[in-house]
């Protein structure tokens, strides 16, 4: 069965939770299951801008056909006050205002939405719902759109724009029960067909010499916070709740983000900022660290949490965020917080208790080994868009209409 | 209690309430400085969620911190001699300004005392409102609730009428899949909700599109006229009449033109049996006859009633009017 994406941006230079589910998802399909996967997307890598990176034209990415197309228009200068304008009550937008802010905000690339509407795709699988491919591209492919979401609780979703969006995917696929939730109470999403997925991890070999090397703070214990830095995912919260933290504890405890910079954070001689790094730095950094700290409050998933107890280490959340909050209540094996006061605490707890890190890490092992490997994700996948295509051909009332392929 | 040797994972929520327990002491002792606190919440809650700033807690703690007026007026300038200027106005308009921030500051913290005793007032009428309209004690979690063998040998019966559902359809309070499972082998796009996570995580990890909900909250937020057909089971029977009432009108809001609908319960004689005192002791409401669901059903815009009964179970099957108010068998 010929799967298409339909993505914003999609490389494995690109960074970002959705489009790095997207992509494990399309590499998985076409390895697990043989199926043909095409990715209808743009040139662009950046989410801030849109420009143009990559060329136009066709390429193979492990075995997944790519069909990038120009972006017409990027992201706005007029964006962010737009944005302020129409955010202070998203509900109260116009459809025309709500339109406008879509395209504001890029990547406009109709092309890429057409290309996808006349492939002879069984499904179209669209991913996250917040960008113009999506926001044009489900309403035009309507029997065919399957939503990954990815949806966080922002003022965006609230957009009357986005009625019609989930109005007319044929399925729609959250990654946790509080996505699912949050879409629910927005919209009345209950009688599409739908699955609880999630994402899979994949643990590397970590180099945990070639992590402390790149630090440079020798054997010192440390904290991590894995991705994009950014005040957006709290990182400038953290690292001012950090500092205060080292001033009334001082001690040899430092905090480390690694990943991307998207803003740059205020110097603190115990914080450290890596950068991105590869994914054997990656791993060995987790392996190192005492515990992985979430702060964002604006996750659909958080692979990194997945990683962090795949890793063994015990992770510590923003008890805003409902989605990571439901994987350490599940799972067991994370604390959370709210706040300066509550972040001491815990610190506290992590820095002091081996036995409390150990044993929270391993039962967040045990909740990724037992929910989230590829495998069982693939499969449980391909059942769902089977069914879909199943239910979508009885009730076109054509079922002599070719079967799905096997792999 | 230490934990013990074995593996056990300690329980998060025990550790997070610990805690939050010794946040709430610290501030209570004054340990964490207030205006460096109240700073670096206010950086976390830039980015919170919507819903979070929505909530009555949240919008107490952002009125705390309005309450509080700063005098202290900043005096950087871009102008070689402004901040000089700046510094000698606010020293000279200090007692002033002083004057009238310390009435606004007690008018705000009055206003912040009002509101806080509002909520723990809002807080005590929703106990009480609780009260009066006991919890359902299966999603108590006080009886286990699973449906009774004579239940269980209704669903041949409601295969045969709904085999051949054109359109999605829920079984609401699902159990273990007893029905959606055979719906879904035979072709049916079948759902299932249950307030039970013991019996809807089994059902997810067989690929069954479960939720974790309870039937009626779950009805509320269903597209009007979007389900090809409708099951409701388990709470029916338990259910305060009124309620009962109500979800016989969610499902004809639901359930599209030609669609089914069927109410599965057990017969009111039989619902205190030995088996099932618990539940019938503990429930707000009792089951109905077949003949008042029937009745209710018809009221409601659907026609065609018939009843299948396995024992002293039974099920009022029925279709939803077309919109000229012709019924499909």
């Amino acid at each position: 069965m010929k799967i298409g994406f339909v993505l914003a941006r999609y490389g494995t230079e690109v960074i970002g939770g959705a489009e790095n589910a997207a992509r494990m998802l399309a590499e998985g399909m076409v390895r697990r299951f043989g199926w043909p996967v095409e990715i209808f997307t743009t040139c662009a890598t950046s989410a801030h801008t849109w420009d143009d990176v990559y060329p136009p034209g066709d390429e193979t990415i492990n075995g997944v056909s790519v069909r990038r197309f120009p972006v017409l228009r990027g992201r706005s200068p007029d964006y962010n006050a737009y944005s302020g304008q129409l955010f202070a009550a998203p509900g109260d937008a116009s459809l025309t205002q709500a339109q406008r802010w879509a395209d504001l905000q890029g990547p406009v690339c109709p092309d890429a939405v057409q290309a996808a509407q006349e492939s002879d795709a069984r499904l179209l699988v669209y991913y996250p719902y917040l960008f113009y491919p999506t926001i044009r591209g489900v309403p035009q492919t309507p029997d065919r759109a399957v939503l990954h979401p990815a949806a966080h609780d922002e003022a965006p979703l609230r957009l009357r724009l986005f009625r019609e969006v989930f109005a007319s995917a044929r399925g729609l696929v959250f990654q946790t029960r509080a996505e699912r939730n949050l879409v629910q109470g927005l919209y009345p999403v209950a009688a599409k067909p739908q699955l609880l997925l999630g994402l899979g991890v994949e643990r590397a070999p970590g180099d945990r010499g070639g992590a402390r090397h790149l630090l440079g703070i020798g054997d010192r214990p440390f904290v991590i916070c894995l991705g994009r830095v950014e005040d957006g995912k709290g990182s400038n919260a953290l690292a001012r709740s950090f500092a205060l933290y080292k001033e009334r504890h001082p001690g040899p405890l430092a905090l480390v983000f690694a990943g991307p910079v998207a803003d740059v954070q205020p110097g603190h001689p115990d914080i450290v900022v890596t950068g991105p790094v590869t994914e054997p730095v990656k791993w060995g950094l987790l392996e190192e660290s005492l515990a992985l700290l979430s702060p964002s409050a604006m996750e659909s998933f958080s692979l990194v949490v997945m990683e962090a107890w795949s890793a063994g280490i015990p992770v510590a959340v923003n008890a805003d965020c409902l989605p990571t909050l439901e994987h350490c209540r599940a799972s067991e094996g994370g604390m959370w917080f709210r706040g300066y006061a509550g972040l001491e605490v815990v610190l506290e707890r992590l820095e002091s208790d081996p036995e409390l890190r150990r044993r929270l890490g391993q039962a967040g092992r045990r909740y990724v080994e037992s929910n989230f490997s590829w495998p069982v994700l693939l499969d449980r996948y391909r059942a769902f868009l089977e069914r879909l295509t199943h239910v979508a051909t009885s009730a076109d009332e054509s079922s002599s209409a070719s079967p799905a392929e096997s792999p | 209690m230490p934990d013990t040797d074995i593996d056990m994972p300690p329980s998060s929520e025990r550790v997070n309430a610990e805690i939050e327990a010794e946040v709430r002491r610290r501030r209570a002792a004054g340990e964490i400085p207030a205006e460096l606190e109240a700073q670096l919440d206010q950086a976390f809650e830039r980015y919170s969620p919507m819903s979070a700033r929505d909530d009555l807690q949240a919008g107490l703690r952002a009125a705390d911190r309005a309450a509080w007026i700063d005098v202290d007026v900043p005096v950087a300038s871009r102008i070689a001699a402004g901040t000089f200027v700046k510094r000698v106005l606010r020293k000279a308009m200090a007692w002033y300004l002083n004057y009238l921030a310390q009435q606004v500051r007690t008018l705000g913290a009055t206003g912040v005392a009002v509101m806080h005793a509002l909520a723990l007032r809002v807080a005590a009428l929703d106990g009480k409102l609780g009260q009066l309209s006991p919890a359902d004690p299966v999603e108590n979690g006080d009886v286990q609730g699973l449906p009774p063998e004579d239940v269980l040998a209704l669903a041949p019966g409601l295969l045969a009428r709904f085999g051949g559902t054109d359109g999605r359809l829920l079984h609401a309070e699902c159990g273990d899949g007893w029905l959606i499972c055979k719906l879904v082998d035979s072709g049916v796009d079948a759902y299932g909700t249950d307030p039970r996570p013991s019996l809807v995580d089994p059902l997810l990890a067989r690929g069954m599109d479960a939720w974790q909900e309870c039937t009626e909250k779950h009805l509320e937020a269903v597209a009007p006229s979007s389900l090809g057909g409708l099951v409701l089971s388990g709470i029916v029977e338990r259910a305060p009449l009124a309620r009962q009432r109500d979800m016989v009108a969610s499902a004809a809001r639901v359930v599209r033109a030609g669609g089914r609908f069927a109410v599965v319960s057990t017969d009111p004689s039989a619902w205190s049996a030995d088996q099932r005192q618990g539940e019938s002791d503990l429930s707000p409401g009792r089951p109905l006859h077949a003949s008042t669901w029937s009745l209710l059903i018809e009221r409601a815009g659907f026609g065609g009633c018939e009843v299948i009964r396995s024992g002293e179970a039974f099920a009022v099957i029925a279709t939803r009017a077309a919109a000229g108010g012709s019924t499909a068998h």
